[in-house]
């Protein structure tokens, strides 16, 4: 079983939005995190100005979409943008982490950076997304920040 | 950076100005969007290149007070500086999103002066109605708001409501 770990991305307010990064040291598979924290300069201003607007409550679709109409993958979502004429992805999935206290409060965890260089989705990237979201040691990792995430004693889901 | 105490854009006022000159973008790639507007119809109106045009969109970091102006006025908008007060001195939450004050001045019927201001603090039984378009809430408010008193200057709030 991987060992899993979910940070919160620093530098942000959080309010009826947050964003965060799962992570595993063992697998480089898992690189939202650490591409994240090695940008600099305009880019790293230009995803945070994103993720900002994001956490607003903001709607544009240039910057980030979900497939809110895929069942499939609906629970999946992405930021995108582009840097020296390469097409940028964070990839990972949206939930509600403290569904008891705070039922409105909505999670996004970022799992996968890809550049690319087609306009259309790879849906084999969002079947990873689904992989890491349905696995049990992630709802374990997000639970150490938000222990609502799942019913006591249980690893049933809750959201 | 300090976790989560500290927002991003308080690292420095390069920051800062980014995060507004995004937002900025936002609003015009929205309206650019909406009218139909190409960025080359954009960079002609300007005349600048493309290029130009596409550089600003992927970096507003250095967007002058100037060419913001330009931009706006190119795509059929105005600019507003505004300056606010959030509670929040230390910049623990970063910026309000200039759209939300945009949105905000349109809910409150696009008031063009200080005397539209005025009739609105006369009547704040009608904002607490907080109208969104087509609802019946804010049809409501429309019928209330054109039913309410004209104020001239010179007039004071209390004459009108008594």
């Amino acid at each position: 079983m991987p060992k899993l770990t979910f940070r919160i991305a620093s530098g942000f307010s959080f309010n009826r939005r947050g964003i965060g990064f799962l992570e595993d040291e063992n697998d480089e598979d898992l690189d939202a995190g650490s591409v994240f924290e090695r940008m600099t300069g305009n880019a790293e201003r230009k995803v945070r100005s994103r993720i900002d607007y994001w956490l607003q409550g903001g709607v544009h679709d240039k910057y980030f979409h979900g497939w809110p109409n895929l069942p499939l993958y609906r629970h999946c979502f992405e930021f995108r943008w582009d840097e020296r004429r390469q097409a940028h992805r964070f990839y990972g999935f949206l939930c509600h982490p403290i569904p008891l206290s705070n039922p409105r409060f909505e999670l996004c965890v970022l799992v996968f950076h890809e550049v690319k260089n087609e306009y259309k989705t790879d849906f084999a990237v969002l079947d990873r997304v689904n992989q890491y979201r349905n696995m049990a040691a992630t709802t374990e990792a997000i639970a150490r920040t938000y222990p609502e995430y799942r019913k006591e004693g249980t690893e049933e889901w809750i959201h | 950076m300090d976790t989560l105490r500290r927002h991003w854009t308080d690292r420095s006022i390069g920051d800062f100005v980014y995060r507004i000159s995004a937002d900025f973008v936002v609003q015009l790639e929205k309206k650019l969007e909406q009218a139909g507007i190409t960025h080359k119809a954009l960079a002609t109106a300007l005349d600048v290149s493309e290029g130009r045009v596409s550089q600003v969109f992927n970096n507003p970091g250095n967007l002058t007070l100037t060419s913001t102006v330009q931009y706006a006025r190119a795509a059929g908008m105005k600019v507003a500086i505004v300056a606010y007060e959030d509670r929040d001195p230390k910049n623990k939450n970063g910026p309000v999103s200039s759209e939300i004050f945009y949105t905000c001045w349109r809910r409150a019927g696009s008031p063009r002066n200080f005397f539209d201001l005025r009739v609105n603090e006369c009547a704040p039984r009608i904002h607490h109605l907080d109208p969104y378009p087509d609802t019946c809430e804010n049809r409501e408010f429309q019928r209330m708001y054109q039913a309410w008193p004209r104020m001239t200057a010179g007039t004071s709030c209390m004459e009108k409501v008594n």
